[in-house]
């Protein structure tokens, strides 16, 4: 009993600091984009500014304008994920479960491309890019993306635990390939597909360096460079509206992820085994 | 197996580098040809590129009218860049140009208007097209052996950020003209405050103050021939002060955003950086405490030799038309108006006289960020290192700084930087 | 029991039909191959030359971009911060993630709240974070120098000084890293299936037992993919770094592919970036070949 109660603190505890340390830096975040402009950088340990003051957020709104970078960075997200989703989940079920010639050999050539760094391969492909005459367009920013070499190892690796009975099973209903994938392999992969899909999401919101390079547009911003306006190199940086910004473009892919982990658990009905 | 995917990738690489070379080899260089009038030319169809940082918008935007009207049939295509670095504004232009579009205007940082002359070949700056009222004495300092390159737009020197409320309070009154000055008063300071009191940039621009110190102390930055000019005694003499300040705990080694920081919360009682910080610092101040901004102090017995800091436009057109409307389109960007908009906002140094002029009758002159408005100094060409070695050379520059605020001795950092330079610029 | 426990074989005696599995494999392979491998191969190939950006002129140059490197004491340097990097990043990360996983599963009320509290590193601004941990770990009023301050302990110049910055940056890696690793097993221990806690459950299995020789073993080919993907991370480190310190002070923080990413982009030097990259990638491919058999089974 002693011990079960011993054990039920310890876990509280842990998951208590855990928990402290992983949110301490948005805490700080927050307080910064709520703070005055003259409180942001006064000392202290309180969680909250001396002054409180929204108009941080409608800066970070207005100046950077960041409806529009909400939107093109939505759209540049989604249809990543969707393409990743429909290229990723065939090739990691053909790895993971059918034979064919030349299987461990391909394999390895996905794998070989997760060592590629994507600052390595930056410049070759924004010259590929522009040759095309893509330069500039939202396809820029989705086409190097439309599938992940990632993604396929990851799926590659829970769809090899998927049991051969269940596909056999399917087969046996008479099930085609496409129709097994859809009812049988998605569903029992779904855990796995949550997780690549919100690492997916997250990594394409955030990112910068591609952005930088092929979206010179500001109409085609996305939410990371919408923020660089605030940090202006020459003329000084605006820490509230950066901080205000950060929080008003976290805000939905978390809330989007309070809504994913429903996927989580709705996984283990499919993953388990029949009878 | 493994050795069978790796070899294929050898053999396609192998493949890809002999197309390359093939298709690579015979691309002409860039040719230059002076820019031709333009009554002679035929706008129709004719559309200039602008490539340019977020902070030229306004200037881009209005030339764009006045060409686009004095012109018809000409179009002037926009490419705001996302960053306001002008580190990453060049690399942007860079990979542009690789990839076969080169702009025919560009905003470049003035510290690498030598790069890009060595490098890209942009024409010559017509400086005849520019208005009457454009402020010669800043041509020089866009202009690489004795040619015009660049026309500077937006212009800064380094200087003194003071707290006046933090040096008051330790009894020390006037603003230090001279690097001993500063360092007496920094004593000061910190006997009465107990923190360090002094921030000359360590990062970023640590390079284009250490000019600044390098060349008010009477050596030369660049030689004539390309190599260091400050392995010198007068070299090392003007770069003791960021000895002094590491070794007698007198400035922290923080990076300059976080300088700036510590500034604005009234932590820090002296930092030296653009004055074109003064509008963004003054609303984070919001007068909680007082605070001046003044010349930089030079080394003793030095006189000031500053360098501009900040951007200018150049010509990257290849044909003569085409380079006289962008040189038309410059001359528009210079506008008066836009230069007195773009002050206000950044309090830069205003590089027309009719700008100057409304601008010192503004009663903001007489404030923090009238400093630049005021300015009757000729600044000096920024860097000025040959071919691509800038970058390079920067960074060793700001190690130099860092090492020396670390308390490490001008004999030994000086001249291993200046070895370090010679062999990355030969 | 027994059966869920064994892993399932992976190739069914079952003979198919190539063809199934390259109309699966053929979309995503065909965009590998124009997106990542050719990008890719010219980029390394671009090793062995010397480019001028200006012509886009290839100048054969053989093993002297290799050579240069080598010798260049500043890509020593980020070689070197690599490796420390490395090991003060991937095991406590992947230490933290399966903890934190399981720590986690243990939970039914408020689980998905510490699920998403504990994912939060991940979702970060980078760039906003950047601003926020230069707060808390700045010299003068920084958090943590405030906290230390109280317990009577000189304050510390985490990013400033030569010797704490790469620890201190290692230590903001470990907090962005293991977040994902913890969402990666979340995954792995959800696809466990209910029957095998059952069977645990009515074995009497339970605690360390349970996770020695029931949990871990089935999260294997999820730890395999976390340990990957981890060690991936730690040795191809550039956006934090990037952001937060640049690689100074003094190329303290410099790592192999912000060393890349400098002599490339803003030295203009891509064969010389092309050459680190290249020697990065031998590296891991020989990493990846020595364990390979863990790799693909």
């Amino acid at each position: 009993m002693t011990d079960a109660l011993l054990w039920r603190i310890t876990r509280i505890g842990l998951a208590v600091v855990a928990a402290s340390i992983a949110l301490f830096p948005f805490v700080w975040m927050v307080r910064t984009s709520i703070a005055a402009r003259d409180s942001i950088t006064v000392d202290g340990l309180s969680p909250l500014p001396a002054t409180i003051d929204l108009s941080n957020y409608v800066r970070a709104w207005e100046e950077a304008d960041l409806g529009t970078a909400m939107l093109n960075g939505a759209v540049v997200t989604v249809a990543i994920l969707v393409l990743q989703m429909l290229t990723c989940i065939p090739a990691a079920y053909a790895f993971a479960k059918l034979p064919f010639r030349g299987r461990g050999p391909l394999l390895l050539v996905v794998l070989a491309c997760l060592l590629v760094p994507t600052q390595a391969t930056a410049l070759p492909l924004f010259l590929g890019v522009s040759g095309l005459g893509l330069a500039d367009t939202l396809a820029a920013l989705v086409a190097p993306f439309a599938t992940s070499a990632f993604g396929i190892f990851l799926l590659r690796q829970h769809m090899v635990t998927i049991p051969d009975a269940l596909l056999d099973a399917a087969r046996a209903d008479g099930l085609r390939t496409l129709a097994t994938l859809r009812r049988v392999v998605v569903p029992a992969a779904m855990p796995a597909i949550a997780t690549f899909a919100v690492f997916s999401i997250f990594v394409h919101w955030n990112d910068y360096l591609w952005p930088l390079l092929v979206a010179r547009d500001p109409a085609l911003h996305t939410p990371p460079l919408a923020l660089a306006v605030f940090q202006q190199a020459d003329t000084g940086q605006d820490f509230g509206a950066l901080a205000a910004g950060a929080v008003i473009i976290t805000a939905p892919v978390v809330a989007l992820f309070l809504l994913a982990q429903r996927r989580f658990v709705a996984g283990v009905a499919g993953g388990e085994l029949p009878g | 197996m493994s050795r069978i995917g790796i070899g294929g990738l050898a053999a396609l690489a192998a493949t890809a580098a002999l197309v390359l070379t093939a298709c690579g080899g015979g691309a002409p260089a860039a040719g230059t040809a002076a820019a031709a009038s333009v009554t002679s030319c035929d706008p129709t169809g004719v559309t200039l590129s602008v490539a340019y940082a977020p902070q030229g918008d306004t200037a881009v935007q209005l030339a764009k009218t006045q060409l686009e009207q004095a012109h018809p049939g000409l179009t002037v295509q926009l490419k705001q860049s996302g960053t306001s670095s002008y580190d990453q504004l060049t690399q942007q232009i860079v990979a542009d140009i690789a990839a076969g579009s080169r702009p025919d205007v560009a905003m470049v940082g003035l510290g690498q208007v030598r790069f890009w002359v060595d490098r890209y070949q942009p024409q010559p700056l017509d400086t005849a097209s520019l208005k009457q009222t454009y402020d010669q004495r800043f041509l020089q300092i866009g202009a690489v052996d004795g040619q015009n390159f660049v026309a500077p737009f937006q212009v800064s020197v380094p200087v003194l950020y003071t707290n006046s409320t933090l040096t008051r309070g330790a009894g020390v009154t006037a603003a230090p003209a001279t690097t001993s000055e500063l360092l007496a008063a920094a004593r000061q300071v910190k006997a009465a405050t107990g923190s360090a009191p002094v921030q000359l940039p360590r990062d970023g621009i640590a390079d284009w103050v250490a000019q600044a110190m390098i060349q008010s102390g009477g050596a030369a930055f660049v030689n004539p021939d390309g190599s260091p000019g400050f392995g010198t005694p007068e070299g090392e003499r003007a770069l003791s002060v960021y000895e002094t300040l590491g070794t007698e705990g007198l400035q922290d080694p923080i990076s300059a955003t976080d300088a700036v920081t510590a500034f604005t919360a009234g932590r820090l009682a002296y930092m030296v950086t653009s004055p074109a910080s003064a509008t963004s610092i003054s609303k984070a101040v919001n007068g909680s405490f007082e605070w001046t901004v003044t010349d930089m102090p030079v080394p003793d017995g030095g006189t000031p030799s500053l360098p501009a800091g900040g951007n200018g436009w150049m010509v990257l057109s290849e044909d003569p038309c085409r380079a006289a409307f962008a040189n038309e389109l410059i001359a528009d960007m210079l506008d008066p108006e836009v230069i007195t908009q773009s002050s206000k906002a950044f309090s830069y140094i205003p590089v027309d006289t009719q700008a100057a002029a409304t601008l010192a009758a503004d009663p903001a002159a007489a404030t923090q960020v009238g400093y630049g408005w005021t300015y009757t100094g000729t600044p000096t060409p920024w860097g000025g290192w040959h071919g691509d070695s800038t970058p390079r050379v920067n960074q060793f520059l700001q190690d130099m700084v860092q090492r020396l605020t670390s308390g490490e001795p001008v004999a030994t950092v000086v001249p291993e930087t200046v070895r370090r330079i010679s062999s990355a610029v030969r | 029991m027994t059966a869920v426990l064994e892993r399932p074989a992976t190739a069914p005696a079952r003979p198919r039909r190539n063809w199934t599995a390259v109309a699966l494999l053929a979309p995503a392979m065909t965009l590998i191959a124009l997106f990542v491998v050719l990008p890719g191969v010219l980029a390394f190939a671009g090793a062995l030359f010397t480019i001028d950006l200006t012509d886009n002129s290839w100048e054969w140059a053989g093993l002297d971009n290799l050579a240069t490197v080598l010798v260049d004491p500043a890509v020593q340097h980020s070689l070197v911060n690599t490796l420390v990097y490395s090991v003060l990043t991937i095991v406590p990360s992947l230490v933290a993630g399966v903890g934190l996983a399981l720590l986690a599963q243990t939970f039914t009320r408020g689980r998905s709240l510490l699920q998403t509290l504990l994912f939060l590193p991940f979702t970060a601004n980078l760039v906003a974070m950047a601003v926020v941990f230069r707060y808390v770990f700045d010299l003068r009023g920084g958090f943590v120098n405030q906290l230390l301050a109280v317990v009577g302990i000189a304050p510390v110049n985490f990013l400033g000084d030569t010797a704490l910055a790469l620890p201190t940056v290692a230590a903001i890696g470990v907090w962005r890293a293991a977040a994902l690793a913890m969402v990666m097993f979340l995954a792995g221990l959800t696809a466990i299936p209910t029957a095998v806690h059952e069977a645990c459950a009515a074995d009497g299995v339970t605690g360390w037992t349970k996770l020695r020789r029931v949990t871990l073993p089935l999260l294997r080919p999820v730890t395999v993919f976390v340990t990957v993907l981890t060690i991936l991370q730690s040795v191809q480190v550039f956006d934090t770094i990037d952001v937060l310190t640049g690689g100074g002070p003094q190329g303290a923080t410099e790592t192999v592919l912000t060393m890349t990413w400098k002599l490339g982009f803003e030295y203009y030097d891509l064969g010389q970036g092309a050459a680190l990259s290249a020697l990065l990638l031998v590296v891991l491919v020989g990493i990846g070949i020595l364990r390979r058999g863990a790799l693909t089974r």
